[in-house]
């Protein structure tokens, strides 16, 4: 599992390591090149300092050089070398550190020039060295000036120091920046490491805010305090997230509980019914009757379980549909005219305001279902002595069928919870062929057709609207109905 | 002892009546709670057996209204309703018990026969008066030993007086908690089962159930 925390400090230290690295070789370099240059520079020096110390005198050449005052030039350990020619070749001078060693001349840089040659080579005692060449002009004293002064001679020096000192103080350096390096990192990586941990542990205690969250205690939302924004939209949809949870749990709760008390009722009668009727084992006739009950309430229980795996099979989406252009007005009708008694018995009244033209797109006997739904719910709870009324209307390809019921006033969660199963507005049992499944089916079927089913109360009616478009292929003429 | 049972299920409230009142109960029942509260309010119920889920009144809204009226006949709420909140609230609402649906027809019964004891203060489960003694469980009496073979109607009458022992109970009172609402028992019934009752009593019916005239009977025990 990835770390964000990890990530971020490696990520850091590798980007710093990097720029690091770039920065101290830069440096290095820098003043590398720096040394050198002021190495070269020490070695011109010389070489100038022995343009002082040649004189040429009535065309001879002098070379004033004094060992005592450049001790360097002696043999030993850590000697510098150097040996000065004539132009046409002929060897002017060399070093007591170079006499010291057998028939050992320097190497003469070809062409030389009269500024001054750089180059590294080994030294003639095998160490590192660092050379110099460089031609100089050596003019006759006297006479100073005028045409009698003889031409100059041309002498070319070389010069040869051991490189052992800048190579340390390179080494040094080398060292130096190292060291600064690994320090800076090291002060970088645990910089990182506080900036992250303090950086992320908003996160880490809204993770530890979630991590308390139980589910059987869970709460209305998500108290956080406050968060940094980049954090908020998470924390957002995790409160929204459990809000629609805890709405959920309820939901299923209340569920749970409502099944539980519908499946106690029916099970307390038939346990009342049968320990009764075996309390008088001689008496033949009660027994039938009970038995007879017993299958009422056993006939009643079934439809009830059958009604339960129907929505069951419908939420697990496990069904098959024939969807096609249907007519939605020979269904109300059905549905009306298998009710005639129920509206006689109750004294109710119906309008049906379907035009003739009632085109609507599903499954037959999905929309038959809820069709026949959503009238027997109006017809049932709809007071004596009222009406209902159905209607329907189309705009372009939208059609709506709208069922309206005088009705008690309906709360908005109330209208939430209807399509709950075995949700009753009154808790008790008015009818007990009634399970408070229907609408729950109604809407689970209205899903799979791809319908809206909504509810609604105002004025002292209650209306349920199924909603549907017709495809753009459909064969029904486009017409638009108003109202 | 006389029951009314409140319950909207009706294969249920029918078949309560139907075996409370073969064990010798006069019960009168009520599908709602509306008619459940007027028919506990005019007859001096024993106990009450009463659904909380239902039509027109709530079971715990009844209980409240009685109980307003000081009227204490003793209350069983029998309900499906199984949480540990709505047995606290259903016994703080001033129940006696509480029996969650589903239950056994014998666990109902004894629950019945508690109450009924615990209304008439009475703790055992028999009743017993000089030689007569009655076992409220089975339902049986013996007097002198011998055991008595009465109907469910004059063990309820014999019972009544039993727990009224030493008062005297008028014909109406006798009525009242061995006939139901819509028994219509003839106006010397209670005359009639206390002459029956005598006889099977013996010798001694006379003494032990004697008459108040003009007020009704009173059970005492014999002097030695």
């Amino acid at each position: 599992m990835r770390s964000v925390h990890a990530f971020l400090i490696r990520r850091l230290l590798a980007g710093t390591t990097l720029i690091l690295l770039l920065a101290v070789g830069t440096v290095y370099g820098l003043v590398s090149r720096t040394l050198a240059r002021q190495f070269d520079g020490s070695l011109a020096h010389r070489v100038q300092a022995f343009a002082s110390l040649l004189f040429q005198r009535q065309n001879e050449l002098s070379f004033e050089f004094s060992g005592e005052l450049m001790p360097e030039y002696l043999p030993g350990p850590g000697a510098s070398y150097f040996q000065l020619w004539l132009s046409d070749g002929r060897v002017v001078e060399r070093s007591e550190s170079l006499e010291a060693l057998d028939d050992v001349d320097l190497e003469l840089m070809d062409p030389i020039q009269s500024s001054p040659n750089f180059w590294t080579a080994p030294l003639p005692d095998g160490r590192s060295g660092r050379f110099v060449s460089q031609e100089i002009l050596v003019h006759h004293v006297y006479p100073e000036e005028g045409p009698e002064r003889p031409e100059a001679a041309r002498v070319q020096v070389v010069i040869a120091r051991g490189r052992e000192a800048l190579q340390a103080a390179e080494r040094e350096l080398l060292g130096y920046c190292a060291l600064f390096a690994c320090g800076v990192l090291l002060l970088i990586g645990l910089l990182a490491r506080w900036c992250v941990r303090h950086g992320l542990s908003p996160a880490l205690q809204l993770a530890a805010k979630l991590d308390e969250i139980q589910v059987d205690n869970l709460p209305e939302g998500l108290e956080v305090g406050e968060l940094p924004q980049e954090l908020l939209p998470m924390a957002q949809k995790a409160d929204a997230l459990i809000r629609r949870a805890v709405a959920a749990l309820r939901r299923e709760r209340r569920s749970s509980a409502d099944i539980a008390h519908e499946l106690r009722t029916p099970i307390s009668e038939l346990l009342t019914v049968s320990e009764v009727a075996l309390r008088r084992p001689e008496d033949a006739a009660e027994h039938i009757a009970a038995l007879q009950l017993v299958r009422d309430i056993s006939q009643r229980m079934a439809r009830a379980i059958s009604s339960l795996l129907q929505l069951s099979n419908l939420e697990s989406g496990g069904e098959a549909y024939d969807f096609r252009d249907l007519e939605l007005l020979p269904m109300v009708q059905d549905e009306l005219r298998s009710r005639v008694r129920l509206c006689a018995e109750r004294n109710l009244g119906v309008q049906n305001e379907l035009p003739r033209e009632t085109p609507i797109f599903g499954d037959r006997d999905s929309i038959r279902i809820i069709v026949s739904n959503l009238i027997d719910n109006a017809l049932h709870y709809a007071p004596e002595g009222t009406s209902i009324e159905c209607s329907y209307r189309r705009v372009d390809r939208d059609w709506e069928l709208c069922v309206t019921n005088p009705s008690a006033a309906f709360e908005p969660e109330e209208l939430e919870n209807l399509t709950q199963p075995f949700w009753r507005k009154d808790r008790a049992r008015h009818d007990p062929n009634r399970f408070g499944l229907g609408l729950a089916l109604s809407l689970a079927l209205a899903e799979r057709n791809q319908l809206a089913l909504s509810f609604h109360y105002a004025g002292g009616h209650f209306s349920a609207h199924l909603r549907g478009s017709l495809p753009s292929d459909s064969s029904l003429p486009r017409l638009r109905l108003l109202g | 002892m006389r029951i009314l049972i409140v319950e909207d299920s009706s294969p249920l409230r029918d078949s309560l009546k139907k075996g409370l009142g073969q064990e010798g109960f006069a019960v009168d029942t009520a599908a709602d709670g509306l008619t459940g509260l007027d028919l506990a309010r005019n007859n001096p119920f024993d106990v009450l057996i009463l659904d909380l889920m239902l039509p027109g009144l709530d079971g715990l809204q009844l209980l409240a209204q009685l109980r307003e009226k000081l009227q204490r006949p003793k209350v069983l709420i029998l309900t499906a309703r199984d949480r540990v909140e709505d047995r606290v609230l259903g016994l703080n609402s001033g129940a006696d018990d509480y029996l969650v649906k589903p239950f056994a027809f014998d666990e109902l019964l004894a629950r019945v026969h508690v109450l009924v004891r615990r209304h008439y203060r009475e703790h055992g489960k028999s009743l017993q008066i000089g030689q007569l003694n009655l076992d409220l469980i089975s339902h049986s009496a013996s007097y002198r030993e011998s055991s008595l073979e009465l109907t469910t109607r004059e063990f309820s009458l014999l019972e009544y007086l039993a727990l009224r022992r030493g008062q005297t109970v008028t014909r109406e009172e006798i009525e009242d908690h061995i006939y139901g609402v819509h028994d219509l028992p003839s106006s010397n019934a209670v005359d009639s089962i206390i002459c029956l009752l005598r006889g099977k009593i013996g010798k001694d019916g006379k003494h032990l159930i004697r008459t108040r005239r003009k007020l009704g009977y009173v059970l005492e025990e014999l002097a030695p």
